[in-house]
């Protein structure tokens, strides 16, 4: 077994923990053991070291007892083989009880630094469309992420990413209300910084994140420049898709829905994201 | 459900939670116009004869027992306090000696409206009218016709009988417009401080516009509610930021209000309120101090105006009354306030109204006319006879409670009460209220 380095990695592990407690032990992950006994599993004496391995149901005296009716051990007595897991090759042999179990490869852990690059598309409507506005609503949208793999399905990361999402060009009239007319050149830029989610469900990486956007607007106009800023809540969610996987190396095509409600700035992306570990803790 | 679904339904859930929904409008209309496309548009002064409270006789379950009518330029309104409900109609005289009036009516919490065509009875009324007579209301006076629902053609029948004039409330009570004809949320179809909508809440019962001033900066002030452009106010795929970062260009270029208004200049509303209705004043509330001397400009300039425009009437009787005053909100306003009175005494200009919004004791020594207190504070009616024995008026903000506004209607006894529900309050002002002598007069 290879050693496991523990590192106290509070702003990733949280997650990974309370996935970890709220899954108590899947089935795929031998190194836990289940709380209580599989239904129809073979009851076990309180010293499985001591006690031969039930026998095969072919042999009408070594019936096993049912599990409801064992004598309760401590979890970490109980030997984890399922109902189902195959059965001592002989009548007397002691089978060892827990590699006896068919094991599934763990997913290993590691500290994970992501970057991510892909066009976007803006959604939404320019505004006084008898202005007659012009708008380019595709762009790019790059980001950079340091997340944990865990060897649990759900792996939490953080991601700032930038975006230049749109420019626009809108010819203003002359109003003795609002001032001399005029063409004003727009952009429309954002940063986010994004914690959140992705969970490994064969090779495809579903995604949901929360955090924060800082929408940055860019105008031109009669030869002056100005920006303003808005710092609203973002929502992203999307799904990628494991392209290349190599122990150490990851390259995902991914889908991406960035919704940033109080600015009104909904854009999707598709973008490449290449995963490599920075630390890697391990696995079995 | 396991964990796993359980957290990706919550991922789907919250971004679903986050997609807004278009805000949902259903204003029917008659097709190809309607009747009144046929038909000669009555006169303003031969509108005066609708006005009035009447008797439901059918029609009670969309309109209650009673409504009151009141009109404004080309517009004929049924107002009722049944879910806050009106009724907006065209009025013309048809070609086969009938009058028509037709439109919609709307409750604008709900989702629900429908189409309204009533007929002038008895028929020499009617004939009276076509003749381009300004005939006088009578209990003979009635409407007939149909209501409908959506946009079906109305065919539930709905009768109303006049039964006696209204009570005195031209520049008597102040049904003040809370930014507009209705809240944010309700089903109007006009944004909040927008002109469509300072349009349509004369048509429900107002005859006073409170408007929100921000500045932009380039020192322009506009009518805005929020420091922020939200998303909860305003579209664009380029309006983002505060409102004060942005110059009058970028705003007007970048962003419209959700129904597809543009975001008006002050200066734009003073002058639609003054030119195209019959609004007798503004309650510019200053969300800034930095808006108020270029608003005090503006009300100035305006002022000058409607003086030029009265001088050349030669019907006094023609003359436009509107006041346009400066409500102080803050203590960072009046401090605004104070510099720019005295940058405007510097120029030798006059000093525009004012209003005074947090202490009633302060309203006649900063020389403002009005006090604005808030309704939360009680119906304060000393105070309210206080100000009105020196010649000021009070108008409550903002009560959209038809029960809060019976309270301070029989007990406050204010000039007027800012609402966001303007058929309800015309129509309890004309059911429970107490005329107040005019502005500037003691009792």
């Amino acid at each position: 077994m290879k050693h496991v380095t523990r590192l106290p990695l509070a702003a990733f592990g949280i997650a990974s923990s309370l996935a970890h407690l709220a899954l108590a032990a899947p089935a795929d992950s031998p190194g836990a053991a289940p709380a209580t006994a599989p239904a129809g599993a073979p009851a076990q004496a309180s010293s499985p070291a001591a006690v031969p391995a039930p026998s095969p149901p072919t042999s009408p005296a070594a019936t096993p007892t049912p599990a409801a009716a064992a004598p309760t051990a401590p979890p970490s007595e109980i030997a984890p083989a399922p109902a189902t897991s195959a059965p001592p090759t002989t009548d007397t042999g002691a089978a060892p009880p827990a590699s006896a179990a068919p094991l599934e490869k763990a997913k290993p852990s590691s500290l994970e630094l992501s970057l991510s690059f892909g066009p976007s598309v803006l959604w939404g409507e320019a505004a006084n469309p008898e202005f007659d506005p012009s708008v380019t609503r595709f762009g790019a949208y790059g980001a950079f992420g340091i997340g944990y793999r865990s060897s649990y399905f759900i792996d939490p990361f953080l991601e700032v990413g930038y975006g230049s999402l749109a420019t626009g060009e809108v010819t203003l009239p002359n109003d003795p209300a609002w001032g001399t007319g005029g063409t004003l050149e727009q952009h429309l830029g954002v940063w986010t910084i994004s914690p959140g989610l992705t969970a490994e469900l064969w090779r495809f990486r579903p995604r949901f994140g929360m955090g924060l956007a800082v929408v940055v607007q860019g105008y031109h106009f009669g030869g002056e420049d100005h920006s303003s800023t808005q710092l609203p809540l973002l929502a992203q969610f999307g799904l990628g898709f494991v392209a290349y996987d190599s122990p150490r190396v990851r390259l995902d095509i991914e889908a991406r829905q960035v919704v940033i409600g109080g600015a009104d700035v909904h854009f999707t992306t598709i973008d490449v994201l290449l995963r490599a570990d920075a630390i890697y803790f391990g696995g079995q | 459900m396991n964990f796993r679904n359980y957290v990706l339904s919550c991922a789907v859930a919250l971004v679903a939670a986050a997609c807004e929904s278009p805000t949902e409008v259903s204003i029917p209309q008659f097709p190809d116009g309607g009747l009144l496309r046929q038909g000669t548009a009555l006169t303003r002064g031969q509108l005066y004869l609708f006005e009035g409270m009447y008797r439901v006789d059918q029609g009670s379950d969309i309109f209650g027992p009673e409504l009151a009518v009141r009109t404004s330029k080309g517009t004929v309104s049924l107002l009722t306090d049944k879910n806050n409900g009106f009724s907006v109609l065209g009025s013309a005289c048809l070609g086969d000696g009938r009058v028509v009036v037709e439109g919609y009516w709307q409750y604008p919490t709900q989702l629900e409206a429908g189409l309204v065509r009533l007929f002038v009875d008895p028929p020499e009324l009617a004939a009276s009218l076509c003749a381009g007579e300004a005939p006088t209301p009578d209990i003979s006076f009635s409407l007939h016709g149909t209501y409908g629902e959506d946009n079906d053609f109305p065919t539930h029948p709905l009768s109303l009988a006049w039964t006696h004039e209204l009570k005195p409330w031209r520049g008597r009570f102040f049904n003040t417009a809370h930014h507009g004809a209705c809240e944010g949320t309700d089903h109007c179809g006009a944004s909040p401080n927008s002109l469509e909508t300072l349009r349509l809440a004369e048509r429900v019962g107002s005859n006073v516009a409170e408007i929100d001033v921000r500045i932009t900066r380039d020192s322009v002030p506009v009518l805005f509610h929020d420091p922020g452009l939200s998303s909860s106010l305003v579209r664009g795929t380029f309006c983002n930021g505060a409102v004060a970062d942005l110059s009058a260009a970028e705003l007007l270029g970048s962003c419209e209000y959700l129904y597809g208004e543009k975001i008006p200049t002050l200066e734009q509303a003073l002058h639609m309120l003054v030119n195209e209705t019959e609004y007798e004043g503004a309650y510019l509330d200053m969300k800034v101090p930095g808006a108020v001397l270029p608003s005090a400009r503006l009300v100035l300039k305006l002022n000058e105006e409607i003086k030029a425009q009265n001088d050349s009437n030669d019907d006094p009787s023609d003359d436009r009354k509107f006041t346009a005053a400066i409500a102080i909100t803050t203590d960072a306003v009046r401090s605004a306030w104070h510099d720019a009175k005295a940058q405007l005494e510097k120029e030798g200009s006059p000093i525009p109204p004012c209003l005074f919004e947090y202490d009633p004791n302060l309203v006649i020594s900063e020389g403002c006319t009005a006090w604005g207190p808030t309704w939360t504070e009680g119906t304060q009616a000393d105070s309210v006879q206080m100000l009105r024995d020196q010649g000021a008026i009070t108008i409550f903000w903002t009560i959209n409670q038809s029960d809060f506004m019976k309270d301070f209607l029989e007990t406050g006894k204010p000039n007027g009460i800012i609402t966001g529900r303007a058929s309800t309050l015309f129509y309890l002002y004309q059911k429970m209220g107490t005329v107040p002598p005019a502005p500037g007069m003691t009792e």
